[in-house]
């Protein structure tokens, strides 16, 4: 696969420390596109070995608007269905430019591993700094040792460690949209994290087209329905949970993922005054707010915007889904943060909102700003949604965004695609692709 | 996108070059590495001062002296190393400097410098041509200290110069090359004219006033010539060499092919052929290649400055040295393992390895808010060893191929 690739996928196998680096086969392309079209075909190839799927959408890292989407396909730990879960902010875009498209990570590791992926060399090292170290601390450890603090970290806290159902694979030091206890599956296979670095370059097959097409795009884009809207404050309001006024004071600043005009994720200052402009002393001052539904589960749970917030921070540390623990907390009548923090790693039991589907509901279910012209009645929406993920998927275009830019049409990102890489895309592939996925 | 002439080499033989690397060359050697690659000249010698001193010039016909810091290298040549470059010189060789290696064969009265003496010239960047206000103008990059006195830059970047007849791409008499602190030289009967200082273009970055600038340099000698014995010296004060000035290039180009010599008396020592080196050998170039890379990107976005000898050295320029062997690493993975004649392959991962452990603490150091000038040092000096280790291996499988393909 010559161009929009690194035409390289790893194999790693944790149980032998075997690594084995395949082409990616332009037939395989032609047929699957790219993103989850490969995910699956690669979990259906290795399944016996119980493998984590990591991969990038055929776009992921462009020009094009929006293509901040790696993703994760690995089997649901409490469910046993494979699984979609969304690499944004930098992670996917790193992992495309890492030298590696798709990377299969199979077996078990007989003691605490990391992998270190850059450049096209794929390293199992030995993970034990790091094992028993939190998020925040394993992700500024292996920063502090290779000396770039670009690494972009895949990696779980304590509860992926000491296998909590709802352990989640976090991205550097925040919340991702892992709803489906994939830190769980890292933590079986003695994973502690994967970091991500590349300095290479795509090739593109017909380079002025694509640029001059991206930038089209973007012109349109960009005066969309969402414009002059920022943060999580807004995502709220336009799903009909608004929570501006309650977040309000402790908002620092609005932060993008890769390449992506609406920023979906929200700085909030917690140990600092949030009206402070100039940059803090402290790395990674404040917290990053990039799941909503886990801040509306701790307000619900009648708590104020900054110990919501807080709470996210500490289920972002131990690597836990902030989702679970705000609905099991209101189960067990726990509605103090300092009883809910204490009670992370007792908090068990069946979540009502279990998510049920293939893509993480980490994306709202509904169009979010745009009228994607569905009818008012909300029947086609399940379809339509399973759908637009599953394109976001593909092509590798932020899950949130897609549901608030109508201007990215399947029919765009395919001519993309085709420009990009010179193959030959067309809508019936794209229909088989998506069937497929989402049977 | 730059288009670069293509040099078809018209000589019976393909000549032995040399580019010196040793003590105080900066990093614009490697710039002579891109020129020779992109000429197809294969036969590529890296040379320190300590292989000048043995008899490491008789083993090329031709020797590139680039940028860098001119009294580093007199003195680490010293008597010895002067006299086995006229030696050189006079027994057919070529000589090319640019910059630094322009100022090392002019008339000087410095220690160290006075040792060479090859073309009595007189230059007028010095400070003693200044008055005292213009004196205070000079920051301290822009000016090298020279005895009581200082040798002084007023422009970097492009200059605009005028080409002598004989040596006009297509007719045309003024050419654009960039210049980053080489002479500027008065009249001399001891040289042939090749190119004087015109002008400057929208480019130029102006150090002082546009006007002494002028003075300095409009109307003076920018390229020379000099015939010694039975060989010859060209000495450019703007880097003709830099790999965005194609038809600056291609007057090297077409001097390196019209006066080379074959008169290398004895084959480079190149050891005998290691065993095939392949795949894993070139995984771990990739592997610490990369971890370079981004250490040294990240030391970029730091405002960061070494003094190293008289020269000032910024963070960008360890790039110039790790993209210069990360795009040629493709090249050497491709294709079936390889047996090019190495000293010491396992001494070579060794310096690459510490070249990244340099990297990385100094990084660390900068990160605590400590100074960094040793490592730096430290560092350039196992920049050039690494990059001349990796372009030995380069050009010789480069060789092995054009053989293989000639037979």
């Amino acid at each position: 696969m010559e161009y929009l690739s690194s035409n390289k996928i790893a194999i790693i196998d944790l149980g032998t420390s075997k690594i084995v680096h395949e082409k990616l086969d332009e037939d395989l392309v032609r047929k699957k596109i790219g993103g989850v079209g490969i995910t699956c075909e690669l979990y259906e190839r290795y399944q016996k070995e119980d493998p984590i799927i990591l991969g990038t959408g055929l776009l992921t890292g462009t020009l094009v608007p929006a293509s901040a989407l790696g993703m994760i396909t690995a089997k649901n730990p409490s469910t046993g269905k494979v699984c979609h879960a969304p690499l944004t902010l930098y992670a996917g875009m790193e992992l495309k430019y890492s030298g590696f498209d798709y990377i299969v990570i199979k077996g078990n590791a007989p003691k605490p591993m990391y992998l270190w992926v850059h450049d096209g060399i794929a390293d199992i090292l030995d993970a034990k700094e790091i094992w028993g170290k939190d998020v925040w601390e394993a992700t500024d450890s292996i920063r502090d040792s290779m000396g770039d603090a670009l690494i972009q970290v895949l990696g779980i806290g304590k509860a992926g460690e000491s296998g909590s159902d709802f352990a989640q694979v976090c991205i550097n030091y925040w919340a991702s949209g892992d709803r489906w206890g994939f830190g769980k599956l890292f933590g079986q296979k003695k994973l502690k994290l994967v970091a991500l670095r590349g300095m290479s370059l795509l090739e593109i097959a017909d380079p002025e087209e694509f640029v001059r097409e991206c930038k089209e795009l973007l012109s349109t884009i960009k005066n969309g329905s969402f414009a002059g809207k920022q943060g999580i404050g807004e995502l709220s309001a336009a799903i009909g949970e608004d929570i501006r006024k309650w977040l309000e004071p402790i908002i620092h600043r609005h932060l993008s993922c890769f390449n992506t005009p609406f920023p979906t994720n929200t700085f909030v200052f917690l140990d600092e005054d949030p009206k402070l402009l100039k940059e803090s002393e402290k790395n990674e001052p404040g917290f990053l707010i990039t799941d909503i539904y886990g801040l509306l589960g701790f307000k619900k749970l009648g708590l104020s915007a900054a110990e919501s917030s807080t709470l996210l921070r500490e289920c972002a540390r131990v690597g836990i889904d902030a989702v679970a623990i705000a609905e099991l907390s209101q189960k067990a009548g726990k509605t103090k943060p300092e009883e809910i923090k204490k009670s992370f790693a007792d908090l068990k039991g069946p979540l009502e909102n279990l998510a049920k589907g293939t893509f993480s509901p980490w994306a709202s279910p509904r169009p979010i700003f745009a009228d994607f012209a569905l009818p008012p009645d909300g029947s086609q929406n399940l379809n339509w949604w399973d759908r637009r993920q599953a394109m976001a998927y593909i092509f590798g275009i932020h899950p949130i965004f897609a549901l608030m830019s109508p201007e990215l049409t399947e029919e765009k990102l395919t001519e993309l695609a085709t420009i990009g890489t010179g193959l030959d895309f067309t809508s019936e592939t794209l229909d088989q692709v998506v069937r497929n996925i989402i049977k | 996108m730059i288009v670069y002439p293509s040099y078809l080499n018209p000589l019976p033989f393909t000549p032995k070059i040399g580019i010196y690397m040793g003590a105080g060359a900066s990093h614009s050697w490697l710039w002579f590495v891109d020129l020779l690659d992109r000429m197809g000249l294969d036969d590529v010698h890296f040379i320190n001062e300590r292989e000048i001193l043995i008899d490491g010039l008789e083993s090329v016909d031709v020797l590139l002296m680039s940028g860098g810091d001119t009294f580093a290298i007199a003195q680490s040549l010293g008597v010895e190393g002067s006299r086995r470059l006229r030696h050189f010189i006079e027994e057919g060789g070529l000589y090319i400097g640019t910059c630094a290696g322009a100022y090392l064969p002019l008339r000087s009265s410095m220690e160290f410098l006075n040792q060479f003496n090859f073309i009595n010239v007189k230059i007028s960047n010095i400070s003693r041509r200044l008055s005292e206000s213009e004196r205070h103008l000079f920051q301290k990059h822009a000016c090298s200290p020279y005895g009581c006195e200082f040798v002084y830059h007023v422009v970097r970047e492009d200059v605009l110069l005028e080409m002598e007849e004989g040596y006009q791409v297509g007719g045309k008499k003024e050419i654009i090359a960039p210049l980053y602190g080489g002479p500027s030289m008065l009249p001399s009967e001891d040289m042939e004219v090749i190119a004087y200082y015109r002008g400057f273009t929208k480019k130029t970055k102006f150090l002082v006033e546009k006007e002494l600038a002028e003075k300095t340099l409009n109307g003076n000698i920018a390229v020379a010539q000099k015939r010694i014995g039975k060989g010859r010296l060209y000495i450019f004060g703007p880097h003709f060499e830099h790999p965005n000035y194609p038809e600056a290039n291609g007057i090297i180009a077409r001097i390196i092919l019209k006066e080379g010599k074959e008169r290398a008396t004895r084959p480079f020592d190149t050891g005998p052929l290691s065993s095939k080196i392949g795949h894993s050998f070139f995984e771990e170039w990739r592997r610490e290649l990369s971890h370079s890379r981004m250490v040294a990107f990240g030391l970029e976005m730091l405002p960061l400055q070494w003094m190293i000898g008289n020269k000032w050295y910024e963070p960008e320029k360890i790039r110039v040295f790790l993209e210069a062997l990360w795009r040629r690493l493709n090249y050497l993975e491709s294709g079936e393992e390889t047996a090019v004649a190495l000293e010491d392959p396992k001494g070579m991962i060794g310096r690459l390895k510490e070249m990244t452990h340099l990297l990385r603490t100094m990084k660390k150091e900068c990160d605590r808010g400590h100074t960094t000038d040793g490592l730096a040092e430290n560092l350039f000096l196992h920049l050039k060893g690494v990059a001349s280790d990796f372009l030995t291996i380069y050009f010789r499988k480069k060789k092995l191929e054009s053989k293989l393909s000639g037979a």
